[in-house]
């Protein structure tokens, strides 16, 4: 019996347009709620729902009454580090930028580098409630190997014991995740595990540790910072009065672990050490180095200032226009095609994918003025090659095209701080840095 | 797949996760047609299409962050379609009913059919051998109606086929295979189903339009 002849021979019977339409629109508002949890969540019965109403109402108003004496806590602004241990019970610390909510058995180092809010953990659990940073630098909370970066957004970090691996998890916004030198965007309703990777936030079960009673911390903002080891604030237990908790405000350096934190703390502004000249080459608009990949300057640029000091100066967006970008892969045809071309490189995999990504994104800025479409072809060259040799290269266009098509604005900063991360021996890293401290 | 669409995907996909509902609008709008019609084929009616096509999707989104571009996204698609449907197909005790004709199309049949041995009346003919063919597709294990479907239906290469289900070709052949066996034996009890699968030379093929 011939089964060849099935082909095409039994017609599809579409859908009609309102049953596609409610599909559409089903599927697109849910494309967000879906990864927050299950595709097929449980159906509860009518009494479990109203049970756990009456459980959730019993909650709220057992959480008001522990409330209800609590003082109004002035937040802790501490410039040096803040060391916060729970042993028992969890604890709530204003700290002005931030609400932090600690678990009980968790310990933690606040410090501020230069702007930022760098949250070190050793052990235990933190849930944070980051209000919108502006322009000022972004919190970052450090777990062992684990950073997760964030701009403002509510969110928690589990280290457990201190010994292996934190978890994350985000219920308003987005954060990054940082491990291993490789980042991931965990956003709203989800949840990243090392292992796992960002998960729905419902595929991570809550883990809960003994202890309930809310503790609020409070310090004097204006209160100077004492000697080393001196308490600086005060901790009031409201239902029992007693100190439970010990918050200490050092004026002594930060420790060793800190020190090596505020250096790969993105937006930190810390100069270190003497700024480097911005690269340009010498000599004609195609100059060519001997370690990496070719740099051009844009036509009609000079060749970037700079002080005795070695720092560049000069106007901001003089400064990004002179510095020299990664040459486009030169693969020989017009402009008209040349995107077309290097979609076929980008296709083909082979050993110029990386470069012909790239050059789509600099042909984008360059020559059709398509900066948006420029800064999504850098997105996602970023992540699909966050090794390749073109990644800083990849850093410093995204910024260019940032800064110059969009203006020196919050984005723009933020783009010059990823570059500083990413790339923080990178050739831009001077105008980087003054790009981070522009207002 | 040409190198344009490649780049498109890529830059698309980055633009659903970063949770654009345009982007996530575009995506459905260029592949519903194709999952559609690939879940059509292997289910053989649209009876629950509607939740199919949605878990289809919402997995496609849920998942579209463990899209490597290894595979084409039309074919990572496919792969998430073919795993709703087999879900679909375990979970309903391969029980699912065939509904390819809807009832006024039906009627419309049987009236002709009623009139005289005309073109209309092949046309249902036609019909009741495609209803035929899944009613024996429904006693099959939904791997081996995967297989079959997608191989002899969709028209997909066998070791497409062995791809979206996730099996190895011989695995995919040989299932192929007993579903042909499996119809071919219903085919010589059913003289329906047996003139659907080898028609004679005259007579009008299922989707035709109006005979001359």
């Amino acid at each position: 019996m011939n089964f060849d002849g099935l082909k095409g021979r039994i017609p599809v019977e579409p859908l009609d347009d309102e049953r596609l339409t409610n599909i559409e629109r089903r599927i697109v508002s849910g494309a967000d709620a879906t990864v927050a949890r299950p595709l097929r969540t449980p159906r509860f019965g009518l009494a479990t729902g109203m049970a756990f109403a009456a459980v959730v109402a019993v909650g709220a108003g057992f959480a008001g009454w522990q409330l209800r004496g609590a003082r109004p806590a002035a937040p802790v602004v501490a410039e040096l580090p803040v060391h916060v241990r729970t042993d028992t019970q969890r604890s709530s610390l204003d700290i002005g930028d931030a609400v932090l909510t600690t678990d009980a058995a968790t310990e933690l180092t606040i410090t501020r580098p230069n702007g930022g809010v760098l949250v070190t953990m050793k052990r235990g659990k933190v849930e944070l409630e980051v209000g919108k940073r502006g322009d000022r630098a972004p919190l970052v909370v450090a777990a062992g190997d684990t950073q997760v970066i964030v701009v403002g957004t509510r969110f928690s970090v589990d280290y457990g014991d201190g010994t292996g691996v934190a978890e994350v998890r985000v219920t308003e916004g987005v954060v990054r995740v940082e491990r291993h030198q490789q980042d991931v965007r965990v956003t709203a309703g989800q949840a990243w595990t090392a292992k796992r990777g960002v998960i729905a936030l419902a595929q991570l079960p809550e883990v809960r540790r003994p202890g309930g009673g809310t503790i609020v911390a409070s310090a004097d903002a204006a209160r100077p910072t004492g000697t080393p080891g001196e308490p600086g604030a005060t901790i009031d237990d409201p239902e029992t009065g007693s100190s439970a908790i010990e918050i200490e405000i050092e004026t002594g350096e930060a420790p060793d672990i800190l020190r090596d934190r505020i250096a790969v703390v993105p937006d930190a502004r810390v100069r270190t050490g003497p700024t480097a000249t911005p690269t340009t080459g010498s000599g004609g608009t195609r100059p060519t180095t001997t370690d990496g990949p070719a740099i051009v300057r844009p036509s009609g640029s000079t060749t970037g200032n700079t002080g005795t000091s070695g720092a560049p100066r000069g106007k901001l967006p003089t400064l990004i226009k002179n510095h020299g970008v990664v040459a486009a892969l030169d693969v020989g045809v017009d402009d008209k095609h040349l995107m077309a071309r290097y979609q076929v490189l980008v296709r083909e995999r082979g050993d110029q994918e990386a470069h012909a990504f790239y050059s789509m994104a600099f042909t984008q800025h360059f020559k059709l003025g398509r900066n948006g479409d420029a800064l999504s072809t850098l997105d996602a060259y970023l992540r699909r090659f966050p090794k390749s040799e073109y990644h800083d290269a990849a850093l410093w266009l995204r910024v260019r095209v940032q800064c110059l098509a969009f203006g020196i604005d919050d984005k723009c900063r933020f783009a010059a701080a990823e570059y500083l991360r990413r790339a923080p021996d990178g050739r831009a890293r001077a105008i980087a840095e003054l790009i981070t401290l522009s207002r | 797949m040409t190198a344009a669409l490649y780049v498109e995907d890529v830059l698309l996909v980055d633009r659903c996760l970063t949770g654009e509902p345009a982007a996530t609008r575009e995506l459905f709008r260029r592949h519903q047609r194709r999952v559609h019609a690939c879940l059509f084929r292997v289910l053989g009616g649209n009876r629950d299409m509607d939740d199919l096509l949605q878990d289809a999707f919402l997995q496609v989104f849920q998942s579209l962050r463990g899209w490597r571009a290894e595979a084409s996204l039309a074919t990572w698609i496919d792969r998430v379609a073919v795993r709703v449907a087999y879900r679909y197909l375990s979970q309903r005790g391969r029980r699912v009913q065939t509904d390819s004709m809807s009832d006024d199309e039906a009627g419309v049949a049987l009236d002709e059919i009623d009139r005289a041995d005309g073109p209309g009346a092949r046309r249902q003919l036609a019909r009741d051998g495609v209803k035929q063919l899944y009613a024996v597709l429904d006693k099959l294990s939904p791997a081996a109606r995967l297989a079959f479907t997608l191989h002899e239906i969709d028209g997909r290469t066998i070791a497409e086929t062995a791809q979206l289900v996730g099996s190895s070709v011989t695995a995919t052949k040989l299932r192929v295979w007993r579903a042909r066996k499996s119809i071919e034996a219903a085919a010589a009890q059913d003289p329906v189903l047996s003139e659907f699968l080898e028609p004679r030379a005259d007579v009008i093929p299922f989707d035709d339009k109006e005979a001359p």
